[in-house]
Parts: C-alpha cells; structure tokens; sequence
C-alpha cells in the first residue's frame, strides 16, 4: 500500500519538475499571453504656431464610437437610445447596427463629453474608442497652408504633409497584464517602447496679417468675380513668408478660403509683371539707362507677329523708365532683342523661373520655362513681357524680392523655427543667398519701379505716405487644348514693395478672370490694402515722416471695400530706423 | 603534616542528633548528569526556535499578502488617478482650444465692430522724434 502512495507521490514530483522546471517557461508564457496586453502610448502630434506663438493647429483628445452589430439585440432600440447623443440619425444608426459585421463606425471624432455620454447608456455592443482630433482654432483662413491632417491623424495637405515626420513624433508601447475587469494587475505594468511627442513647428506667418490679407482678397474675389485669388506678403530681406492667403470664388459674387495653395500650385503667364527680368538685366549688363530712349510704335513686329501696346498710341520717344511705368509691350521687346534671346533665357533661369523656389511645399510648381533651343521665332518679342513662360505668384515675388533686397535670389521660408516638446526652439537654417543683381542695379530698377506706381500704370497701389515700387501685369489665359488664348480671360497681377527706398516688406496679387481685367486696377487696390496693413502692422513708419507728425489717411484710393481688418492693431512706429518684420536690419 | 584519624565514637557523635537514615520507600535520587541537563535545555531551546520560526514564517506570510492587498489597492488607486489625468488632460486642451478660439482675429474683429462700436481708423499720426535744439 504504501509503496503504491509512494509511486503515486514520485510521478506527481516528476510531473511537477516537468510543469515548473522543464516546460516552465513555456506554460509561463501561454499564461502571460492570457492576461497580457499590448497598449499602444500615442505621440501628440506637434502644435503648429504663428510666427507670435498663437496656435494654428493643435491636437485634441477626441473618441470614435463604433459598435459590433453581432453583440446588438435590438438595433433600433439602442439608435434610438444613441442618436441624440452622437448627433446621427437613428435611422441611419439602426442600419448601421444591423449590418451583419463585427464593425461599424457609429460617429467619429466626438468629444470625450459625449463618449461619456454614451457610455453611461451601457448599450451592449457600442464601444468608445480613443483617439486624436486636429483642430485648426482660427477657422479656415490657414488651411491651404497650415494643410489638414485625416482622421487617424494621417496628413494629407499642407505643412502638415510637408513636416509630418518631425509633427507626428513616434507612438510608444506598453504591456500590461490585465484582471478580468480590466484591471492593471500590480506590478504587470512595463514600457517596451517609449512615446516621443512629435515636434512644433513655429511658422514665420503672422496670424493677424494673414486675417487681413485674406479679407481683403476674399473682398475683391466675391467683387470682381474672380475664379481665384491669391496674395503673399514678404520680408524681401529673409524671405519669410508673413501671410499667403487663398481664395476661391463662388457663384453669384461669394468667395471662401481656399483649401489649395494656389500661390505655389497654379501656374499662370505672368504678364507685363515679367518685364522686370528684361529691364534688370539690360541694366545690369549696362545695355540701358534709366533714361535711354526708344523709339516706339503703335505695333511692332517680331518674326512675324505683330505685337502692339496695350493702348493705341503714335509712334513715341519714351525712356526706359517710361516704358516700363506706361508698361509698354513694345519698348520691352526692344530692350529684349538687344540683350538677345541667349541672354535673355539665362536671366530667366538665374531669377529662379523654371526651378523650385526651395520652399519645398507639397504640391508645388516650379512653372513652365521654355528652353532656348525651343524658343519660336516670335518667343523674342512674346518671352520678355512675359507670355511664353509659366510662374508660380511665390516665384514672382521671389524676382521682386531680388529688386527690393539690393539683388539677391533669397529661399522663401514659411518655417521659422522647430519647436522641441519641451519648449526650446531650433532656428531653421537660412539658406544662402545668391546674387542676381549689384546694389546699384537694383537700386536703379527700384526707383524705376516707383514711377509705376507714381505716374505708370500702378498708381491704384499707391499707400498713403509710404513710397511704393511695383509693377502691374495683365496677361491672356492660355486655352485648356494647349492652343492659343481663352478670349476675355486674363490674370490680373500687382507685384511691389515699400517704403520704396528702404524696403522691408514685398507683396504680390494676382487674381484670375476678374472683371476689371488689369493688373491695375484688379490687383493693385488689394496690394494697397494689404500692404497698409502690413506697414501698420509692423510699425513701419511713412516714407514722409520727418521730425514732428506725420498724418496718414486710413483709406486707401479705389480700395475694394475698407477692410475691416485696420481694427486690430495700432501700429508703434519706429524710432527713425525702419524695422523688419523678422527683426533683422530693413532695406 | 596529617591529622590523626578519628575514633568511630567521635564519628556517631558528629552525626547525632542530626543524622537520620533515610526511608526506604523514598525513590531513590541520583545525581543528574550535566549533559542529560545540556540536552533537555536544548530541546527546550530548539521548540522554542520552532515556535519562534512559526510565529514569523506565519507573520512574514500575514505581511506578504497584506503587502499584496495593499499593491492591489494601490494599483485601484493608480488606474483612477491616470484617469483624473487623463481627464484635466482633456479638459485642459479643451480649454486651450477655447482660448484659441476666443482670441483669434476675426472673433476680435466681430466683437470690436458689433459690440464695442469700434470702427476702422479714417486716419493714423505717427510721431516722429524731433532733434534737440531744433525747436526755438
């Protein structure tokens, strides 16, 4: 008998040496994997600032509610109990419950008010499930920049496509063995991975400026009934972007903020505004003067076209500065077959046509450049008013950012600095920058640029008691098969900077389709709206302040419409020196 | 030098009147031997070790699972206050969002205009500073 308990005892010994010393970490293991549980730690997603720390997009705690329609008895029952929680129709919950799945999405992105709100129902079947939700605070007006993130916080537009990777951070792991309530058991808790919060990013856009800019723009679109509208404000010294505002133009006068950077996506024939690569480089290779005359006619022909000015005129003595202020088509054209068409295309590449900008924005176009081996026998007389090439409105400003700074191609920048989660600020390298023109040059083309605006065909972008230089262009559509111009169709576009002898800020307008068909009188009454703001807005004082005071009128001639946007901040005029916007050292 | 021995008559006069035999019915009495003394004491010792291993292995086993009570109660108390984190969390990026919103431009403008009667300005003076010496 007892040899028979002894035997029992030593096979249940040998089986528990089996259990706990040769199979133990195997049962271990089945045992873990029975309770164990994998969480995933999320990464906030970085804040996207302006260029004052004011929040343009942030992340927010958001829940998704989804139900498995095999746990659901009664789906109308429980629609009827869910719908006016989540704010969906119950019919359209009932179907949802009553689909033969294991998973259906009830209602995304609700607040953690409302998950609650469900969960205290205690439907079976109907689960909250965390999750994260951009927001973008100031509503639209920055959407085309700032971009859009989907709802699993994948990017999809926008900086927030272009920087994802230093914005998303890296999610963390932890593992966690759980009761069967749910419960965390003691000491079971461990990070396998750790989370890391993604990176801000502190743009050079001034939220302010940008409101204003976009008023104004949506104001003239809705007026004019453009099809599109955009604007960009610069510091012509750094290159930073202040504002670059979208808009779309509806039906019957309306106009939205657009979700499309139309600024760096849609390329356009720049027009007369593309005479300033003639001019700057006639003068730079001392083939002009600002007072070299030229004999203009009414038309001129050119490989067999003929090319006339925009306004019938007799045959005229004008100097270079007068060709270029009355904008005249056939002046340029002149100026242009001196220069020659191979020194004409290598000044259109060397002002950065053709080639990215270096701003690097999803989407963006570097234009449409035809090379010289390509060009027509016309393209001499069509090229230098700017008909035969493509821009983007950034690489437009770009070239009139090179007149304003005393030369320089400088890489225009929308991010200013990286944002560590723990506050500290990583300057974004400047890139340097490449001399297109001498300072006397631009200097030369600066002051003739000012008659533009003083007696040419800009005078609608006059500031009052600032000097302003700029340029207009009104260009021909090209026709959606490749072939000759939509008729009726132009861009309208102002491009210009101020104070004019010290810049230190830099504008362009462009609008598609107005009404009023002319750079002029489209696009310049924007620019002069808009870059009031801006000089106001940066403290920049007049050009005619001197010792004592100096009064400015608040309204700018043939503005659209006063914007209301002259409300926000009274400016703190500089004493004596201009400021830039980034700080740095104007003109 | 030795004394001399004593004479039997001086031996029972030294015993009386003291001296008694002893009954015959008294167990009789030993001297016990030290190490039988040692090994008792030891025994004594070593149920006492015993009962001390006891009462601790016992109170050991009473604070192994008190400790464990206590973790657990803990662990309860941990999961709520992530919860409470999770929440002021919450509830302090909803606060965020609102002030964003509060203090965005055009909500600025709206009340400026609509509420407080403000109006654009129809005209700005700068001030420019005047060199010394330059006024009368």
């Amino acid at each position: 008998m007892l040899g028979i308990i002894a035997a029992v005892f030593l096979l249940l010994a040998l089986r528990l040496v089996q259990v706990q010393v040769l199979n133990g970490g195997r049962y271990a293991a089945y045992g873990q994997a029975e309770t164990a549980s994998s969480i995933t730690l999320p990464a906030l997603r970085g804040t996207i600032y302006d260029r004052s720390g004011n929040v343009l997009a942030m992340s927010v705690a958001r829940e998704t509610i989804v139900g498995d329609p095999h746990q659901v008895a009664d789906p109308r029952g429980e629609a009827a109990r869910l719908a006016p929680v989540v704010g969906v129709a119950a019919s359209q919950l009932e179907k949802l419950l009553s689909e033969n799945a294991g998973f259906v999405y009830l209602a995304q992105q609700v607040t953690p008010q409302v998950a609650d709100a469900v969960a205290k129902l205690k439907l079976p079947g109907i689960t909250e499930k965390a999750t994260e939700g951009r927001v973008d605070p100031p509503g639209s007006l920055d959407q085309a920049i700032v971009g859009s993130v989907g709802i699993d916080s994948q990017p999809l537009s926008g900086l927030e496509y272009q920087d994802n990777k230093l914005l998303a951070g890296s999610t963390g792991e932890e593992v966690v063995n759980l009761a069967p309530g749910g419960i965390v058991l003691p000491g079971s808790r461990r990070v396998s991975r750790l989370a890391h919060a993604g990176d801000g990013l502190l743009l050079t856009i001034d939220d302010t400026l940008q409101y204003q800019t976009m008023q104004a723009l949506q104001a003239q679109v809705a007026s004019s009934g453009a099809t599109y509208g955009t604007a960009i404000i610069m510091d012509p010294n750094t290159g930073a972007i202040l504002a670059m505002a979208n808009v779309a133009g509806g039906a019957n006068g309306t106009a939205r903020p657009a979700t499309e950077n139309y600024a760096v996506t849609r390329v356009f024939e720049p027009g007369s505004v593309f005479k300033i690569v003639t001019f700057g480089t006639a003068l730079q290779d001392g083939l002009i003067t600002p007072t070299t005359t030229f004999s203009v006619p009414n038309q001129y022909n050119v490989g067999g076209a003929l090319f006339h000015d925009a306004e019938t005129h007799p045959t005229e003595q004008l100097t270079a500065t007068q060709i270029i202020a009355q904008s005249s088509n056939i002046g340029t054209i002149k100026i242009a077959q001196m220069l020659g068409k191979g020194r004409l295309a290598a000044a259109i590449s060397n002002f950065g046509f053709g080639e990215p900008t270096g701003l690097g924005f999803p989407g963006e176009s570097w234009g449409i450049v035809r090379p010289v081996w390509n060009w027509s026998a016309t393209a001499i007389g069509s090229t230098p008013i700017g008909q035969d090439d493509a821009v983007t409105a950034l690489q437009a400003l770009d070239m009139m950012n090179c007149v304003a700074n005393g030369g320089y191609m400088i890489r225009p920048s929308l991010v200013q600095s990286v944002v560590a989660p723990d506050g500290t600020k990583h300057a974004v390298a400047a890139s340097p920058r490449r001399r297109i023109l001498s300072t006397t040059t631009a200097r030369t083309l600066a002051t003739m640029l000012e008659q533009v605006v003083k007696v040419g065909t800009g005078v609608n972008a006059v500031v009052p008691g600032y000097t302003v230089a700029g340029k207009t262009g009104t260009a021909n559509i090209p026709n959606h098969n490749g072939t000759g111009y939509a008729p009726g169709a132009f861009m309208a576009t102002f491009a210009g900077f101020a104070p004019a002898q010290h810049p230190a800020l830099s504008a362009i307008v462009v609008l598609d389709r107005p009404r009023q068909i002319y750079g002029g009188a489209a696009s310049a009454p924007v620019f002069a709206t808009i870059m009031q703001d801006a000089l106001q807005r940066f403290g920049i004082p007049p050009s005619s302040a001197g010792a004592g005071s100096t009064t400015v009128n608040g309204v700018t001639p043939a503005a659209p419409s006063a914007p209301s946007s002259q409300l926000t901040r009274q400016p703190s005029p500089a004493s004596g020196a201009h400021r830039s916007p980034a700080g740095g050292a104007g003109g | 030098m030795t004394p001399p021995p004593a004479s039997p008559a001086t031996r029972n006069a030294q015993r009386s009147p003291a001296y008694r035999p002893q009954h015959p019915s008294r167990p009789p009495l030993r001297v016990v031997p030290r190490r039988e003394l040692t090994q008792e004491g030891e025994r004594r010792r070593c149920r006492l070790l015993l009962g001390a291993a006891a009462l601790i292995f016992a109170s050991t086993m009473f604070a192994e699972v008190g400790a464990h009570a206590m973790v657990a109660q803990e662990q309860f108390r941990l999961v709520q206050l992530q919860g409470q984190l999770s929440s002021a969390q919450t509830t302090r990026q909803q606060l965020q969002q609102s002030v964003v919103e509060l203090s965005s431009p055009g909500r600025i403008v709206h009340v400026a205009e609509t509420q407080l009667g403000m109006t654009p300005p129809q005209q700005i003076t700068y001030l420019s500073p005047v060199p010394l010496g330059s006024h009368p």
